[in-house]
């Protein structure tokens, strides 16, 4: 704890630069004094024997809570139907005042009954005199109550809903609609929206009579609330929580759990899994030597992945022997069960990982072996270091538990697409590539992030400055980067510890679990071994070698933002020695530059760059099936008035949605679908908006009318009212359109060069500064469905986002992106022969020499075809849409960039130039 | 593309026979009883060991039938496994065709069997061979696509008729000339394993072998008469009891044979490029290989000639590269993009990833730095193309559709074979 010792807390420094002003009120003297002198709250947390600290408050959202409530609902159910008192099967029922104790199934058309569990919550009341309107439940206690089955946004949210207005009876239940902030409901974590509050103190209440039980008990200081909840049950009685799941709940109690006594909570028994750390040299001698050194899950000895561990051995021994070269990979059939397993040796151990191959392919498994490798050399030294200690396995039972959520709870969503449902949105590909997803920013917020970061690196401000106390910092600075819901916002860090620390980040699931949920407190902290100083690899430069010490790993997550710093003690900073715990003033000012950066409203631009439709632009492969049933409903009626239209998805990117705000207000030219039933919607958008001359120009016989250069580039209404909306803004003139780097003219964005046309325009436009080089591909509409493009110089990934995907929606699209995934990761293994290829060249002539037939291929392409899922129409053949899915590696001076692209056939594309675009308007 | 194949027998591991190809050095005996003793601990504990992987290679284990293990350790070019178990199927089908399942299934007199299986040795070593692994990867028999093979059809059936057969066959060079209806019905893999059993016969001679087919007949066998009429022109004929060998020999070849040598001797002059003459080739193929997956029949070409002033001159590629190059290609689009097609009698795992695609892939290519490939997948027909790197990518589509149009149409992929009542 010396971190807090060794400075001593004095006076501010004056003239900090005008970030410090916003710490004013959180960099107090006494605020820390008051933080250091009592124990931060995530002091109990840290591990006695190796200073580790993982500590997670989410008490912004209440998951946490929420998911106890889910678990215990099986029992809760159990003893109520016993009992068959509080439980009532049927809403009918409970309004005519029969009770029946009967499980009765109401919802039987999806082979799901529903029922309810009951719950009494007790809630303190308090009176809250700022708002004197709204009912009296919402003032004492927040809750913000309304009818049953429609909810604030319209939707419908029980069935049952449905069976009483049929039956011509108002539903008269009161239902929680929404929480307030600031009430004591919320901060219970039992109530959530969608409860019917079904007696309050005993009392029943019913929409009318509420209010008059309320008031009636006004005066009392706790009322005690006796709640409903519909949960449907699948058949077999096993409980089904679609709608209340949480997808953190779990992440977070898998998390938040004491690594010293995770033993072995692991819900996947029954899918052959395992990881295991063998040692190969069987030392015939010594009778006490060990040969699994380590072994997850450690519960089920009798696993047969455990039992046949001499296989392994045995295989990567003789193998060696036979082909000179390492083991990778094996496949198994255990049982009806195909697992492939997946090895990564080191010295004369072996790491063996294997999953059942419904969750992972061959490849995948290899990657996932020799990633957790790396994690593990990442965060204990060496693979050695991490499983031959007793003392780590707790640790590492704790995250290969989360690694397995991961990887297994997939395998549920895997039978459900088979069920017609579009596929769940996995990032199995993206999870394999060195990199980190990046999100684009406008200049103007990377600047004060990146000033902001700096100005905390670089530690010369009072407290921490070494001239002021004549006394050596405790930590250097290597670098840090900022992670908002998983994306990369900044990396002053090395590409190599970059990649180091998102493996962390993905493994211990901190992407996922701040991408779906505002974490309250996030606070890591550990010593770690980056690759880069434990294993460099270029030699080091003459005259100059990296300072030796000791790095430690600090992360700090506030709500949906997480920042990573990579500590160095030594080299010029305070040598440590011995167990190093957090230092609460290193994890303050982490989470005040995070306030800071919230206060400078960073991560507001962040949501609004991830609620812009996606640039470069994306189409939808369902905009491409001509005249489906939606669409002929569309193109009724024009799209533009926000509630009439039944696609939403169409009116949204048209921009005339208030939901996405002035943000798509024609300020940037984005695709048009191109389908010809929004043919009236652009004859509508026509008369509706102010076009530019560009516009003349789009060919009304073409059947995709879309011409991104052309269509909706800003009308100078919008631009002008923007101008003045944004007025406070100092960067003036440009920022008409800076929301976005690639509408913006200082965006290193080249207009299509094959394109004179743009490019005069742009001339001519110039102080319009909207040109088209958001557009991926050539040719005249925008046909480009997805790309990923992954700079392994830089360590960085640009794709859409998750927000993206979801704004495009489209059934068949789910399926596209699934299909693109799957492909990708074949495209990339051919791909990565190219890559393997150079670095064998100076290897040792092998007895089995790999075919390297294929080792120059620079660019692989499949051409697929798509038919609409669940095409009822018999008679006809159904639509059919081919699509590219195309992967190219780009050499770039010495370093490789890999672009995996999806488009429409219909257009020749060149993969080259698609990824020139990609890489200068990145910027990066 | 060096490979060992090991066979043993399941029980006790007793080595049978182990291939090598390519410049290997022979496993040692150890390391094939290893091989096996991996397998059969997995087995003892109800696991099925199915393949694994090395930097630089792979090696497959299946076991058939309860009795015979086979071993194979090969070159890993990226593939997916299921080529590597095509090989291991082959190769065991091929100890069916010569010594029947029965033999194989019981093993009575292990060293006796031991001596039996070399008669296999030649039809093995060329399925472990690189040279013409195309019929093999793709489990089609390799045609000769020339017109004149039309006329040849009915001499061929009345010397079949005259023997008293349905199932007869001419070869030109270990290719597929023309034969009998009956013939086109037998498998993929049986008319593939039986070209390759002819090729490996030796020159000018005549034999008559009892053989079996691997799925038609695999316990009873018939007796197959191979003469050559020509130095590479082998006429075949499957029967039973009779005609006897020198009965062939000296009445039937003579008498229907003789009158049409000169188209046999033009069959032969047939050029190695193997194309109809009919289809123009654009100068930038290199080599491509086109299959009917329906009637398991492939034509196959590395030997394209280079035209002078073409694209395809300024970066010529040898023709061991352009075949080990078309090879690598199948073998990484089939199976994990494409679907395999396997003769319908085979029962093993098949390609995981084509399933997992919710997509069907119809076309695929790839670019590299010394060539261009591109394969088209319909319905009946898979076209695999290399093309010179000179060629400009957005014309090999194009090309390709074309190409694989004019080969339809040709009159090789016409069916000859019964209907099916």
């Amino acid at each position: 704890m010396y971190g807090v010792s060794k400075i001593p807390l004095l006076s501010k420094r004056h003239g900090l630069r005008s970030f410090h002003l916003d710490f004013d009120t959180i960099d107090s003297v006494d605020n820390i004094l008051a933080n250091s002198a009592l124990k931060p709250v995530w002091h109990d947390s840290v591990h006695k024997g190796t200073g580790e600290l993982i500590y997670v408050d989410s008490n912004t959202a209440k998951e946490g809570k929420s998911s106890d409530w889910i678990e215990n609902q099986p029992s809760l159910m159990r003893t109520e139907n016993k009992k068959g008192k509080k439980f009532s099967p049927l809403p009918k029922r409970t309004k005519d005042g029969k009770k029946n104790g009967k499980v009765e199934p109401t919802g039987q058309q999806n082979g799901n009954i529903s029922c309810k569990v009951t719950k009494e919550v007790v809630l303190k009341l308090s009176y809250n005199t700022q708002g004197d309107h709204g009912p009296l439940l919402q003032r004492l206690c927040g809750i913000v109550t309304g009818k049953v089955g429609v909810d604030i946004f319209g939707r419908t949210l029980h069935q049952n809903g449905h069976t009483n207005t049929s039956d011509g009876k108002e539903d008269n239940r009161v239902s929680v609609h929404a929480l307030l902030p600031d009430g004591s409901a919320i901060t219970t974590g039992d109530i959530l929206i969608g409860d019917i509050i079904t007696a309050i103190n005993g009392i029943p209440v019913t929409l009318k009579s509420i209010d008059k039980v309320v008031s009636s008990l006004s005066s009392e200081s706790q009322i005690n609330l006796q709640l409903e909840r519909p949960v449907s049950v699948l058949p077999n009685g096993s409980l089904n929580h679609r709608k209340v799941s949480p997808p953190n709940g779990k992440i977070i109690k898998l998390l938040t759990d004491k690594p010293d006594d995770v033993n072995t909570n692991n819900s996947f028994g029954d899918v052959p899994h395992a990881i295991m750390y063998l040692n190969m040299l069987r030392d015939s001698d010594k009778e006490d030597s060990k040969e699994i050194l380590y072994k997850y899950p450690c519960k089920d000895a009798a696993s047969k992945l455990h039992v046949i561990h001499g296989l392994y051995v045995t295989l990567g021994d003789m193998l060696l022997n036979i082909t000179d070269s390492r083991i990778t990979g094996t496949s198994l059939l255990v049982g009806e069960e195909l697992v492939h397993v997946g090895y990564y040796k080191w010295c004369s151990e072996l790491l063996v990982v294997a999953l059942p191959a419904k969750n992972a392919s061959q490849h995948q498994v290899q990657c996932i072996a020799q990633q957790i490798a790396k994690l593990m050399s990442f965060m204990f030294l060496s693979l050695n270091s991490a499983f031959c200690d007793e003392a780590n396995h707790g640790r590492l039972n704790h995250l290969f538990n989360l690694l397995m959520f991961q990887l297994l709870s997939n395998r549920e969503k895997v039978d459900q697409t088979s069920l017609g449902d579009p596929p769940h949105q996995e990032d199995i590909f993206l999870q394999m590539l060195p990199g980190v997803r990046w999100l684009n920013l406008p200049d103007q917020v990377k600047l004060d992030i990146d000033s902001t970061i700096t100005d905390f690196e670089a530690a010369d401000f009072a407290d921490i400055s070494v001239q002021h106390y004549n006394d050596r910092r405790p930590y250097v600075v290597i670098g840090s980067c900022l992670l908002y819901k998983g994306y990369l916002l900044a990396n002053h860090l090395p590409t190599e510890d970059l990649l180091d620390i998102s493996l962390y980040c993905n493994y211990y699931s901190l992407n996922g679990l701040a991408t779906h949920q505002a974490v309250g407190q996030l606070v890591i902290w550990r010593e770690v071994y980056p690759t880069r100083r434990v294993r460099p690899m270029e030699p080091p430069a003459h005259g100059y070698s990296e300072p030796q010490g000791r790095w430690f790993l600090l992360i700090v997550g506030l709500k949906h933002s997480v920042l990573c710093v990579l500590l160095e003690a030594g080299g010029c900073a305070f040598p440590v020695t011995g167990t190093v715990n957090p230092d609460p003033f290193y994890v303050d000012q982490l989470r005040a530059t995070l306030q800071h950066l919230e206060s400078l409203e960073v991560f507001a631009a962040c949501e609004e760059r991830l609620s812009v439709p996606p640039i470069p632009a994306l189409s939808c492969v369902d905009w491409f099936f001509p005249s489906r049933k939606t669409s002929i409903s569309d193109s009724g009626q024009p799209p533009l008035p926000p509630s009439a239209s039944s696609s939403p998805m169409i009116s949204r990117l048209h921009g005339q949605s208030p939901a996405r705000g002035r943000k798509s207000n024609d300020m940037r030219p984005f695709h048009r679908p191109p389908s010809p039933s929004t043919g009236s919607n652009a004859s509508s958008q026509k008369r509706n908006s102010v076009r530019t001359d560009s516009d003349n120009e789009s060919e009304p016989t073409s059947p995709f009318p879309s011409r991104t250069n052309s269509t909706q580039s800003s009308p100078s209404l919008g631009k002008k009212s923007d101008l003045q909306r944004r007025g406070s803004d100092a960067s003036g003139g440009s920022t008409g359109s800076n929301e976005i780097y690639r509408a913006g003219r200082r965006s290193r964005l080249v207009p299509d060069p094959y394109n004179l046309g743009v490019m005069q325009r742009v001339v001519q436009d110039s102080a319009m500064d909207n040109y088209s080089a958001t557009k991926l591909t050539a040719g005249q509409d925008n046909t480009l469905f997805h790309f990923v493009h992954l700079d392994t110089a830089s360590g960085i990934i640009v794709c859409p986002t998750n927000d993206d995907i979801r704004l495009l929606g489209g059934n068949i699209h789910a399926y596209l992106l699934h299909n693109f995934q799957v492909c990708c990761k074949e495209v990339r293994k051919v791909l990565q022969q190219y890559v393997k290829a150079k670095k064998r060249e100076e290897g040792p002539c092998r007895s089995i020499c790999r075919d390297d037939s294929l080792s120059t291929v620079q660019e692989y392409g499949v051409l697929f075809k798509c038919t609409p899922e669940n095409w009822s129409d018999s008679k006809k053949q159904p639509p059919t849409i081919h699509y590219w899915v195309v992967g190219r590696l780009v050499k770039v001076a010495s370093t490789i960039k890999e672009l995996y692209v999806c488009h429409h056939y219909n257009a020749c594309q060149n993969a080259v130039e698609m990824a020139f675009k990609l890489a200068y308007g990145a910027g990066l | 593309m060096a490979a060992h194949l090991v066979c043993l027998t399941n029980e006790g591991g007793v080595p049978l026979f182990s291939r090598s190809s390519g410049s290997t050095k022979p496993l040692a005996f150890a390391e094939q009883g290893m091989l096996y003793g991996v397998q059969m601990f997995a087995q003892n504990y109800g696991v099925t060991l199915q393949s694994t992987d090395t930097e630089d290679s792979k090696v497959a284990w299946r076991v058939f039938h309860d009795s015979i293990v086979l071993v194979l350790v090969q070159a890993d070019d990226g593939s997916s496994h299921v080529h590597a178990n095509t090989i291991l199927e082959h190769v065991f089908q091929t100890m069916v065709m010569y010594l029947g399942l029965d033999s194989l299934v019981r093993l009575r007199n292990i060293e006796r069997l031991r001596r039996d299986l070399r008669v296999c040795y030649p039809v093995i070593d060329s399925l472990l061979e690189d040279a013409n692994i195309f019929d093999s990867i793709s489990e089609s028999v390799e045609v000769v696509a020339i017109p004149e093979a039309a006329s040849l059809q009915d001499p061929l059936d009345s010397f079949v008729t005259e023997c008293e057969s349905t199932f007869g066959c001419v070869h030109c060079n270990g290719r597929l000339l023309v034969a009998t209806p009956k013939w086109w019905g037998l498998s993929g893999q049986e008319m593939m394993l039986l070209s390759r059993l002819v090729r490996s016969l030796p020159k000018n001679s005549s034999s008559d072998i009892p053989v079996f087919l691997p799925h038609a007949s695999p316990k009873v066998p018939h007796r197959l008469i191979s003469v050559h009429l020509l130095s590479g022109l082998v006429v075949s004929v499957l029967c039973l009891d009779v005609p006897t060998l020198a009965t062939v020999q000296s009445k039937l070849i003579e008498s229907h044979w003789l009158p049409h040598f000169e188209m046999l001797k033009t069959c032969l002059r047939a050029p190695v490029t193997n194309i109809p003459k009919a289809i123009v080739v654009d100068p930038g193929i290199l080599a491509f290989m086109v299959v009917n997956t329906n009637q398991h029949k492939c034509i196959v070409s590395c030997q394209l000639p280079i035209i002078e002033g073409s694209m395809a001159e300024r970066r010529p590629l040898t023709v061991e590269k352009r075949r080990s190059i078309l090879a690598s290609f199948y073998r990484n689009t089939v199976g994990t993009i494409f679907p395999v097609v396997h003769s319908p009698e085979r029962k093993d795992p098949s390609g995981e990833r084509p399933s997992s695609l919710p997509h069907s892939a119809e076309e695929a290519y790839m670019n590299a730095l010394d060539h261009k490939c591109y394969s088209i997948c319909s319905q009946d027909f898979r076209l695999f193309v290399t093309f010179s790197a000179a060629v400009p990518h957005h014309a090999i589509r194009l090309v390709s559709q074309q190409f694989l149009e004019s080969l339809k149409k040709d009159k090789i992929f016409i069916d000859l074979r019964e209907k099916k009542s």
